[in-house]
């Protein structure tokens, strides 16, 4: 009995993760793409040095950082799929979903300074809390870069 | 050449599109198949390989908690202590010896009419408690619960639960059980163990325990045949053998019952096959044996 209702909190616990995950997911997809869209003209890339042409423009740190949450039922799919190896497709597209939140998130920042450009953009990603007790995981993605000012638009 | 725009990545690249459940249900299956394929492998080897231990092993490992098997049940114990028996109930006392010295007799007459190895010695126990059980348990241990005693009426119907465990050891059961119980556990364990899945771990090792720790019904059924040859060989018929079990089957739905029904699978069938086999014994009505006087005297009532 001790047994089946365990059995009933898993699956109920599964259930959840997978109805309320899968929302999450296509609703933050569809932002996702929305954004992008409509800061296309906040260019991001990963040169170094800026070129000539931005010679005469003002710079400034930009960062953009999400922290995401692994569900239950990713959590229990990643387990079986640790048994057998492949790919952990619960979590790429987790992943997947938090760096692209991130650029947004910078880009975001870039254009509330007026930037046109944002260059050297890196990626930096740490586990909260190093995931103590085996628990449900939740993870950092940062991204910073440079963002490049036009003289006119300060 | 500098960009005006970010270009437009198509999508499915670094996530796939597919449904995740797909994933998840196919690896849920391939998974369950394998370690229930395993565990069936791994239930025939302890089937074939553990009665090949031999029974001193199994004494000596046993010898080690010997003093302590008397408080062995604490979990059931907690439910008992609701109705303390009296005084001169309690399993120190000169009549709850006596008893179990009465029991260990009865186990005696009845070992000597079972086919066994030279070292297989049965140690029956009575233990205080209301719920109405027996177990048989590695190293020819046998507990009998005081409310069982309370539930028969003959030395018959007695010596037909004694004569069962008697059978359960001799065709090594306990030991089948406990190494099929440990290797699953174990299995569990490398399989689950490293991942953070602490919920799956629990549910299926509690049930992997519930369905493996009990004997299973061709267990019991082999028991049941071993138990009714001795009882033929003592009695010369087996008046009163089905009693126990009769009972058992009348009041199953009781809570009180729930311990054995269990443990012991079955039941139904195994009344019908007693009554069968005691038919062939029944020329005349015989009456059963009355139980052993240090026993009834347990039983009733203190004077006081």
């Amino acid at each position: 009995m001790e047994g089946l209702i365990q059995l009933g909190i898993f699956v109920l616990l599964l259930f959840l993760g997978f109805v309320f995950g899968r929302r999450a997911e296509s609703k933050h997809y569809k932002s996702i793409f929305a954004r992008e869209e409509k800061l296309r003209n906040i260019v991001v890339t990963t040169e170094r040095t800026p070129e000539a042409e931005f010679e005469r423009h003002e710079f400034n740190l930009v960062s953009g950082n999400v922290v995401i949450s692994v569900d239950y039922f990713k959590v229990v799919a990643a387990g079986l799929r640790s048994l057998v190896g492949g790919r952990i497709r619960s979590y790429e597209s987790l992943l997947d979903r938090a760096r692209r939140e991130a650029i947004l998130r910078m880009q975001e920042q870039a254009n509330a300074m007026g930037a046109d450009v944002v260059i050297n953009t890196k990626f930096e990603t740490c586990r909260i809390s190093g995931n103590a007790g085996k628990g449900i995981g939740s993870m950092e993605v940062l991204a910073y870069g440079t963002a490049l000012i036009p003289p006119q638009n300060r | 050449m500098r960009l005006r725009q970010n270009p437009k990545i198509p999508e499915g690249i670094n996530a796939s599109p597919d449904n995740p459940l797909k994933e998840f249900l196919l690896l849920l299956a391939g998974i369950t198949l394998s370690v229930i394929a395993l565990v069936t492998l791994i239930s025939l080897l302890a089937q074939s390989l553990a009665p090949l231990i031999p029974f001193s092993w199994e004494q000596r490992l046993t010898g080690l908690y010997e003093g302590s098997y008397g408080d062995s049940n604490t979990e059931t114990k907690d439910k008992s202590s609701e109705q303390s028996p009296p005084k001169d109930k309690l399993p120190d006392s000169p009549a709850f010896i006596n008893a179990e010295l009465a029991l260990q007799e009865l186990s005696a007459r009845l070992s000597n009419n079972i086919d066994r190895p030279e070292n297989m010695v049965f140690n029956v126990h009575l233990i205080e408690q209301p719920l109405p059980n027996a177990f048989a348990t590695l190293g020819g241990h046998i507990f009998v619960t005081t409310g069982l005693l309370r539930k028969v009426g003959s030395e018959n119907a007695l010596a037909m639960v004694l004569a069962h465990e008697m059978a359960h050891i001799k065709h090594r059961h306990p030991i089948q059980a406990i190494s099929r119980g440990a290797l699953v556990q174990f299995l569990m364990t490398l399989v689950l163990g490293n991942q953070g899945t602490a919920a799956i771990q629990s549910v299926l090792g509690q049930t992997g325990l519930l369905t493996l720790l009990s004997f299973n019904r061709d267990m019991e059924r082999e028991a049941d045949q071993e138990a009714m040859a001795v009882l033929v060989n003592n009695y010369g018929h087996l008046a009163g053998a089905d009693e126990f079990f009769s009972q058992l089957l009348e009041q199953g739905n009781q809570a009180a019952w729930t311990a054995i029904f269990q443990t012991h699978p079955g039941v139904e069938s195994r009344v019908v096959e007693i009554r069968k086999r005691a038919k062939d014994y029944a020329t005349q009505r015989i009456a059963p044996v009355p139980l052993d006087q240090r026993l009834i005297s347990y039983l009733q009532p203190s004077a006081e």
